[in-house]
Order: C-alpha cells, then structure tokens, then sequence
C-alpha cells in the first residue's frame, strides 16, 4: 500500500487554507488567517479556529436541501451524495495540501497535476473526485431546460450521433454495463491533427473510480477497466501511432501542443457527466435500481447549463467531424 | 466498451439450469428440468417455469433476515448487501451462463476460467463477486466465537504477525485506505520453493471491485488500484524473478505446480475477507462510517469459521516462515 505521509503532524501546521477558489469573496469563504507556524497559545479559543472544509456552492443548493431533486434524487440521497460526501472530500484534500505549495489549486489542477505520480494517488483520487462530483450536480437544476430549447447543441449533436436517441441509449448502456463505480461523460475533442481550425467532435468517456477525463492527465483517465483487459487489448485501447503527414515539424502549434499530451491525446472539454458511484443512488432507487437511476438522470439534465459550459465551435454551423 | 453477446436470444434456450451446487439437494433448489431446445408449447405455463436464481444458503440466513448481524449490520443493511444483492449476481449469472458448457460451474471456478478472457469480463466480475460476497458473510455469525478460544490459530497469526493487533489494524487500514471498493483478505500461502514440506505464512491481499484472490487466477487478482501506478511501480508489484536454486528441473512437482501458475505464483487458501462495496455500509453507518464499519467487523468475525476454513498446516506446530 503506497499512503503518502505528511511532512510534519498535523496539529503543527496551520489551519488549512484550501478553499476552493469558487468560494472565496462568497459568504462562505473564511477570514484570511495568517498562516502561522508559531505554536497555538492558550488563548486562541477553539471556536476561533477557522472551519477547515468548504463544499462548493452549488446555485441550487438550497432547495436541494429542502426539496432534493425533481423527479430524480430525495433530499436524503442528495445529503449523501452532496452535502456530506463532497465536505468528506474537501477535508480530506485540506488534510493532504495543508501547508503545500499547492494548497490554493483548483481541484482541475490538482488532478492533471499529480496524475502521473503513485506516491500521490490518495491526493489525486480527492482531488478529481471532488472535481467530478461537482461536475455531476452542476448540471441538475430544479427546472431543467429541455435539449428542445437549444437546437444549436441538439443538431451538433446529432451531426456525431445520428439521433438524441442513439447519444442517450450508449451514455446509459455505457454507465450501466460498468462494472464498478465511475463516471460516463460526455466531451467535446478538438482534433489536434488538423491544423487551424477549432474542428472536432462529441465523444463518449468512461472514467472509473476517480479517474479524470482531461487529456493533460491522460494516463489517469482509467477509461477502461484494466483489469478485465489483457495486454493486446489494453494496447488497442490506447490507440496506433497517428499519423505524421502533413506536418511541418515538431514546432509546429499543433505538434508543440501533442507533444504535452499523452500519445494520441487531443484537447477534450468534458460538458455533462453521470456519476454511478453506489452512494449517489443506493438510497432512492435500491441496489438494483442503477438502470432507472441513469433513465431518470437523462430526463433531469439541464441542457442549459450543458450549453453553457460547451464550447463555442460545438455549437455552431461550422461542418463536423464524424467520430 | 467490451461486452459478451449471448450466443441465442435468451427466450430460445431454456431456462437457466445454473444453481449453486451448496445448494442441490437442500429445499432450495430447483427440481431438474429437462434442457430442452424444443419450443415451449402452450401448455407450458408460466407459473411451471422454474425460478432462475437462487442465492447460496446461509447458515444464519434466518436470524439475519429478522433481525440483522448483531453489533454489526441491520435488517435492512443485511437485505441490501445479501439477499438483493447477491440474487442481482446470481441472476446475472444465470443470464450469462444459460445453456453453455460451464452453467454448472463453481462461481471460484467460473472466476478462475475465465480470468483471462477480456470478452467474458462481465461473466468474471459477476461470477468472482458472488463468491467473493458468499466469503463474505459466511465469517459472520450470531454467536461469534473469539480468536481466543482457537489459541493454535492465534498463535499462528501471531507468528506471523507479531501480535494480533498489528493484524488487524493492517487489515483495517488497508481497507479504509483503499479508495475504491473491493475486498481485503486474509490468507495462507503456501511457499511453492521448498519442496517437499507445506510450509507457507499468512498474508494480506488486496482486491479492488471484484478481483480474486486465487493465485490461478492471478492475472484478475486485482491487488493494486492500477490506475494510481506507473510502470515501474506495477512490475515491482509483480516482483522480481523467483531464484531457481536447488530445482531439479522442470518435471519437478514444484514446478509443475508453478507451471501452472502466472510467475511469482503460490498457492493460497483465503480464510477471511472484508467487504468494502459502499452499499454494505451506506445504511447503517453512513458515507462517512467506513472507518467505524471496519471495526466493528472486526470485532464480529466468528474465528470459529476461519479456524474451519484454514488449512491444518496453519495451525500446526511446525515452524513458519516469515513474511
């Protein structure tokens, strides 16, 4: 078992300053404390200890609470599968970052940045949690707009997939036939391999466990469970070399930016995901209710926010690449 | 996505003869029907088929049924981590193995078959999880019987252990520490090198979702969290060459033996494991109980169990390496 272990004990370091950056200037943002490693005196009450964890806020957040969420998740699934599961990941990323250099970063930077080092899977694994769950819950809304009302991103859509039925049909079968918990997203890939134009296409993801759909973090995404893979499939998985025709050389724009990537990585916005975490549905829809938990999830998305997070190219007129 | 297409529609081969074979014989199981490839006439009617999936007999099915796995799981933390959902494996697995060859087959044996074979990859984690869940909970009893009324099993733990408490606090921090479900166990090995004796020591394994400890199977132990390693640190996993010194050659029982197995193999016989799978301990303790579940399984293990489950060389006198 590799555990990484902190540099000093805990109790000698300062409170934790790791707020995720969406919190800070809001309400829920701490006073700035003075990180400090003199030891604590008698007269720093308990009470004046800043609260080390900070969930994101969600804008729904309130009435999830209260309500959960429509026709999707009860108020007690969301306490786990929000409320009380993402402040267990935040405090466990406080725990790890504490006094790091690296204690203010975005959980995004956390993931790419220690995807390729073993002695930090535990920070890892928190950090891209965290980030994935978030991702989850931000697309839910209490009145989620229909795909219907953006035909921009449905007809760009339906250029890669055929039909919404097809995309909705491989997302759910894809999620429901994964085996252990993880993540199926949904992203948009910019081909790299065509130099000067923001060409690309929608794709599907899986991401098992904690895994992380961003490129830079490439050998990270556990796209595949690898362990139901033999060597020849696994090698088949990550993909022949690409081709090289028509490049100008290794410093072009787009060999400079492959060249950071992962053999065979591209540069991907991930738009929508569904988490399959047993926690996020084992309350509301039993242990054998996956299937009717990813059905009502796909009735839940709010396309609104999808559109909102989707990259310009992906909605326009512009022709598309066929995956 | 890899997944096994059934050779005939279901509806056209006869109903699954697959019961666990604990269970032929006992008022659980199914009178045998004929497998047939006719088609079902009319007169067949539908409350003549046979139910097809029959979840593995336990002694204490009864008690916890009513009234839960004392000081451990409830009623209802029991129906959810048993009886649905070893009746969703079972079924799985009658649904994949109807009217093959194997649809008799041990679910150990099914794991061990099929551990190499990425396009049955749903038929192994089906059929390795309801095993590994079976071990599971036939180590828990109403009356648990304490390691220290088994002082030949204690004092060969102790042996290799150093003192129980190190056992279990291995056992349970590497459970805690593991971030994605699976299963920890505990088992004997038997040391393949020396010929001639059954010598061999205990040792902790690692499962992650649902790998097997059977070293036969050694390829889908699925000992470390692959993802959260790169290459050097997995061949280290895998360990160095086995030093060949005092082997008469090839013919040898030894090596026939290890012949058989992936390099670096032994043979183990697992007497304990630990269910990490969130939805054993969602109910009862919470998201953030898994610390607290794992104690309290500890203290509820029936050594009686084990001790009958474990080999006699390791409870024997005779010495013991160290691992």
């Amino acid at each position: 078992m590799i555990t990484r272990r902190l540099a000093r004990p805990l109790s000698q370091s300062s409170s934790s300053a790791w707020v995720c950056p969406a919190c800070i200037g809001s309400p829920f943002a701490p006073r700035q404390a003075a990180a400090s490693i003199l030891p604590q005196t008698r007269r720093q009450q308990p009470q004046q200890r800043r609260s080390i964890h900070h969930v994101p806020p969600l804008t729904y957040d309130a009435t999830f609470q209260q309500d959960g969420i429509p026709n999707f998740i009860s108020k007690y699934g969301y306490k786990i599968a929000w409320t009380e599961y993402q402040a267990l990941m935040v405090q466990k990323l406080n725990e790890l970052t504490a006094g790091e250099p690296y204690e203010h970063s975005l959980t995004k930077d956390l993931a790419i940045q220690f995807a390729r080092d073993p002695m930090s899977a535990s920070l890892f694994n928190h950090a891209s949690m965290a980030h994935n769950n978030h991702y989850f819950f931000s697309t839910l809304s209490t009145h989620p707009s229909k795909l219907d009302n953006h035909p921009s991103l449905k007809q760009s859509l339906i250029s890669t997939f055929g039909s919404i039925e097809t995309l909705q049909m491989t997302m759910l079968d894809t999620a429901s036939a994964m085996f252990g918990p993880g993540f199926v997203w949904l992203i948009w890939a910019r081909d790299l391999d065509i130099v000067g134009t923001r060409r690309g296409g929608w794709r599907i993801l899986t991401t098992y466990l904690a895994g992380t759909p961003y490129v830079e973090a490439g050998y990270r995404q556990q796209g595949i469970d690898t362990n139901t893979n033999n060597a020849s499939s696994q090698s088949a998985y990550r993909g022949p070399i690409s081709n090289n025709v028509g490049y100008m050389g290794q410093y072009t724009k787009a060999n400079m930016d492959k060249a950071k990537l992962p053999p065979g990585g591209t540069n991907a916005q991930p738009v929508l995901c569904v988490n399959t975490w047993e926690h996020v549905w084992l309350r509301d829809y039993g242990i054998s209710g996956k299937r009717a938990f990813l059905s009502d999830w796909w009735d839940t998305v709010d396309w609104g926010a999808v559109e909102q997070i989707a990259p310009k190219e992906s909605k326009g007129p512009a022709q598309f690449i066929r995956y």
